[in-house]
């Protein structure tokens, strides 16, 4: 018996940080993080922004120039799909290296 | 050469300098105005780009000198466009059609181009070629060929919503002119969607450009 009790205990702390995992990785689902290529002036950002702004969906748009990237919030409980972000870029003139969710 | 045409072919040539100042195609949907003021001529050109491959657009031009206008319907196209991650490049075709009038004439008038620039966030460098016809001898204007070319530098690098400056200089060579080279210093200025420029063409006068994208 005292085997088996020991068997539950060490099983139960093996268990226990598996379990709280997830809890450490959630997801900020509202926000996506779109790599550029091409968008190397504040002229090309604002392009970006005002199409991304017309978005139903888009809360936010914030760009940073130095690593190409746009910051996109969502508002609560809305989706913008890659094909959406990638149609928006491309209707801006550049192009999309990648997306982060 | 008929004094009045050498001044009108003139005044015409800076007009087509114009597209090295801005991009002549914007994003989908997006509307550009432009203001310039030098010492011969003030415009005004109205831009749409139905996509971000081309924009079509009007050009209205008055020329000082000369009480000379011109109207022209543009066609502009976005033949290729490098995005790199840290640099752009473009290679545009232009063109344009409308006529070119004073009190007395009126002729047709148009013109086929090619421009291209590269840029990085410090460095600017940009090119354009055109072609122009006038009506040839018989007309208000004569044909002419025209180069521009811009280099640049921006003194800081700004991140978007900054006020980014740029300092330039602009040559432009035309043959058939009395002056063929012209230089111009200037200073580029812009935030967000507005874009101003201030420079002074050597032995002439200021030079002033106004350029807001909606």
């Amino acid at each position: 018996m005292k085997k088996w009790m020991m068997a539950f205990l060490m099983y139960m702390c093996l268990l226990t940080p598996a379990m709280s995992a997830p809890t450490e990785k959630i997801q900020d689902l509202n926000h996506i993080v779109v790599k550029v290529n091409g968008m190397v002036c504040d002229v090309c950002a604002q392009s970006v922004k005002k199409l991304m702004m017309k978005e139903e969906s888009v809360a936010g748009v914030d760009i940073n120039l130095d690593n190409g990237e746009v910051d996109i919030n969502l508002k609560q409980g809305q989706t913008l799909t890659d094909e959406q972000i990638n149609k928006i870029i491309d209707f801006s003139g550049y192009e999309v290296v990648s997306i982060t969710r | 050469m008929h004094p009045f045409r050498h001044g009108l072919m003139g005044v015409i040539a800076l007009i087509l300098a114009l597209p090295a100042q801005a991009r002549p195609v914007s994003y989908a949907g997006g509307t550009m105005l432009m203001l310039t003021h030098d010492p011969d001529a003030s415009s005004l050109r109205l831009d749409y780009s139905p996509t971000a491959r081309y924009a079509v657009g009007y050009r209205h031009e008055y020329f000082r000198d000369t009480s000379t206008h011109m109207d022209a319907i543009t066609i502009n196209y976005l033949a290729k466009r490098w995005n790199n991650p840290a640099s752009q490049g473009n290679f545009y075709l232009l063109s344009g059609i409308g006529a070119a009038y004073d009190k007395h004439d009126i002729d047709p008038a148009g013109w086929l181009g090619l421009s291209a620039d590269w840029e990085d966030r410090r460095y600017f460098t940009s090119y354009e070629t055109k072609a122009f016809y006038g009506g040839g001898d018989q007309g208000v204007a004569d044909n002419f060929v025209e180069h521009t070319a811009r280099v640049g530098i921006a003194p800081y690098i700004g991140d978007s919503g900054d006020v980014h400056t740029w300092l330039m200089m602009e040559t432009r060579y035309d043959a058939g002119d009395d002056d063929p080279f012209s230089v111009t210093p200037l200073v580029r200025a812009f935030k967000g969607s507005t874009l101003i420029e201030a420079g002074y063409r050597i032995d002439d006068g200021m030079v002033l450009n106004f350029t807001h994208t909606f």
